[in-house]
């Protein structure tokens, strides 16, 4: 069973706000998407206006999708009561659903029990984006729309909705997950995509592809590796070459076929591909822990183990950025680094 | 219309509203009024052989919850949902406009018809006094629950209700001082407070027939507001559309 979307794109006066999408996602099944905000608002509307259902192009297990109501759709601009506790907006929750639920266990689930009768305006911001995760247990559905569900939580929120995650996936739902980020896409999707004015593309995540691509680029013995001559890293920027330190760097991303150096929370395009630059800094201390991914090893602060199967580095920089590690290359780390 | 959802609505409003300072105050205020008009009426003031009547009694309270506590309570806890942004997860839930507006309006309708027995309690009134006094209140309050609603479509919150509908008090009490004037012209005769004046008169004199014409313009005004409600949410939908 499968959800399958055909939208047809979206068009206001000349602009393209959203091109021709063609999605399936199986039951059980995370697809996260990462798009840039308008994009995200674009996909997120495929589901909210009524032309969509009329028109047959959301399909699940073959059937047309009546409504909204018939899916789970969590935005970061959904409020709550303010005046009323999370015990009382829970139970609110459930009875306008119509379904019978414990509340004790949804509170437990997101965290929320020590402030079951906290009225919500006191609870923190991220409590407050916990007990909107709670919604999505109650709701009885198939499909599930998250948008930025992660973006500025903590990690306790984050952890709090990879429980979520796995509690629904436990119901074999459909997930849908839009995100600004390639990292959070990484971390929380089973596939990924981008969707940008080309359309959607998935990003490829199958282990199996990254050890073959790590097998074909042969990264060169060390002996090799001193031998070659570099001091710096260019960066291309409007009318000039920025020459960076490599130590300097945070780490390195793969972004739409192009390399992206992250220094000092600045992005700055390169025009050395990933392959050079990890045979060029590998003796820095960069490791290449995803297939789009180089970190500078000296910057990790923690490793996070979301699940068995999903993981993530932290860097010791201001604004503490997270990283996507692969499964096949947590042993390898943790080998590496001696933890 | 689903009834049961309406029913949840009213419950989780009632659950809401007693913590809500805004209209904690209005009611307190409301209170406050009943008690003074009813203490300046025990008071006879001269001034030159005319007397000086403070507030036309119950008339003069009707206005007030009418304008003060319907038309606030209803913009403020409609508008509420959009300044919260719960009005979307509501959409969601396939809560129909009409749905919500019947919810919310009733909150709003029994807070003030509880205000007005009250009122016409503390002002002695007898029981058929009250039920018909209620009855011919209704038009006054509907036309001010249209226009909290109104108010509502327009503000972005609270504090946006708070500052078109002051003007809309002051304009009402101001009408209120001119219909019970000595000023003898036609034009007063327009203004709902003009008939919600005499009305009450006749229904303390238990002449039902001649009160119930005095409904009429205020019914007229009623319509008035629910027609340019109407038109505001046939603009808005065809913006959605």
């Amino acid at each position: 069973m499968a959800l399958t979307l055909k939208g047809s794109g979206k068009i206001i006066g000349n602009k393209e706000l959203l091109p021709p999408i063609d999605l399936t996602v199986q039951n059980g099944e995370v697809a996260a998407i990462q798009a840039d905000i308008e994009h995200m608002d674009a996909f997120l509307s495929l589901f909210e206006q009524d032309k969509s259902y009329l028109a047959n192009e959301i399909m699940y297990d073959g059937n047309a999708v009546a409504g909204q109501n018939e899916l789970f759709i969590y935005s970061p601009d959904m409020g709550e009561y303010p005046r009323l506790t999370p015990e009382k907006m829970v139970r609110f929750w459930g009875q306008l659903y119509n379904v019978d639920f414990d509340t004790s266990k949804i509170l437990t689930l997101t965290e929320l029990t020590h402030v079951r009768t906290k009225k919500i305006k006191l609870l923190t911001y991220y409590e407050q984006k916990r007990l909107q995760f709670a919604r999505s247990l109650i709701q009885k559905t198939r499909i599930y729309v998250f948008k930025e569900p992660t973006y500025q939580l903590d990690l306790q929120s984050k952890k709090v909705f990879n429980h979520v995650l796995e509690e629904i996936k436990k119901m074999h739902g459909v997930v849908i997950l839009l995100t600004s980020s390639l990292e959070e896409g990484i971390r929380l999707g089973s596939k990924v995509y981008r969707l940008n004015d080309r359309g959607m593309q998935e990003v490829e995540l199958d282990e199996e592809i990254i050890e073959q691509e790590e097998v074909r680029d042969e990264i060169p013995n060390d002996e090799e590796l001193f031998q070659q001559r570099f001091e710096k890293i260019s960066a291309k920027t409007e009318d000039k070459y920025i020459l960076f330190d490599p130590l300097e760097i945070d780490y390195i991303e793969t972004r739409e076929r192009q390399t992206v150096l992250h220094v000092n929370n600045e992005e700055f395009y390169s025009t050395v591909t990933m392959k050079d630059l990890e045979t060029k800094l590998l003796p820095y201390g960069f490791y290449r822990c995803h297939r789009s991914y180089l970190v500078n090893l000296q910057r990790v602060r923690e490793v996070i183990v979301w699940s068995k199967n999903s993981y993530s580095l932290t860097l010791d920089n201001r604004n503490e950025q997270v990283v996507p590690l692969s499964k096949s290359k947590y042993g390898e780390l943790k080998a590496l680094l001696n933890w | 219309m689903d009834f049961r959802r309406i029913r949840i609505l009213i419950q989780r409003e009632f659950e809401d509203i007693i913590w809500n300072g805004q209209i904690m105050i209005v009611l307190f205020s409301a209170l406050i009024m009943v008690s003074t008009v009813y203490i300046l009426n025990q008071f006879g003031f001269n001034v030159d052989q005319y007397e000086i009547v403070f507030f036309n009694a119950i008339p003069s309270v009707l206005g007030f919850i009418s304008a003060f506590v319907v038309m606030y309570i209803q913009g403020n806890i409609l508008v509420e949902e959009r300044e919260h942004r719960t009005l979307k997860v509501l959409q969601l839930y396939k809560v129909s406009r009409t749905e919500l507006l019947v919810a919310k309006s009733t909150i709003t309708l029994v807070i003030a018809t509880g205000l007005l027995i009250v009122a016409m309690i503390v002002f002695r009134y007898e029981v058929l006094h009250v039920v018909g006094g209620l009855l011919f209140s209704l038009p006054l309050l509907m036309m001010f629950l249209f226009l909290g609603t109104f108010l509502a479509e327009y503000s972005k919150n609270t504090i946006e209700v708070s500052l078109y509908g002051w003007p809309i008090i002051i304009v009402y009490f101001m009408l209120e001082g001119v219909v019970n004037s000595n000023l003898n012209t036609i034009l007063i005769t327009v203004f709902p407070n003009f008939h919600v004046a005499r009305g009450f008169d006749y229904i303390l004199r238990d002449d039902w027939t001649t009160a119930s014409l005095y409904m009429v313009v205020p019914i007229l005004w009623a319509v008035l507001f629910y027609l340019l409600l109407k038109k505001k949410w046939n603009a808005s939908d065809q913006q959605n559309m």
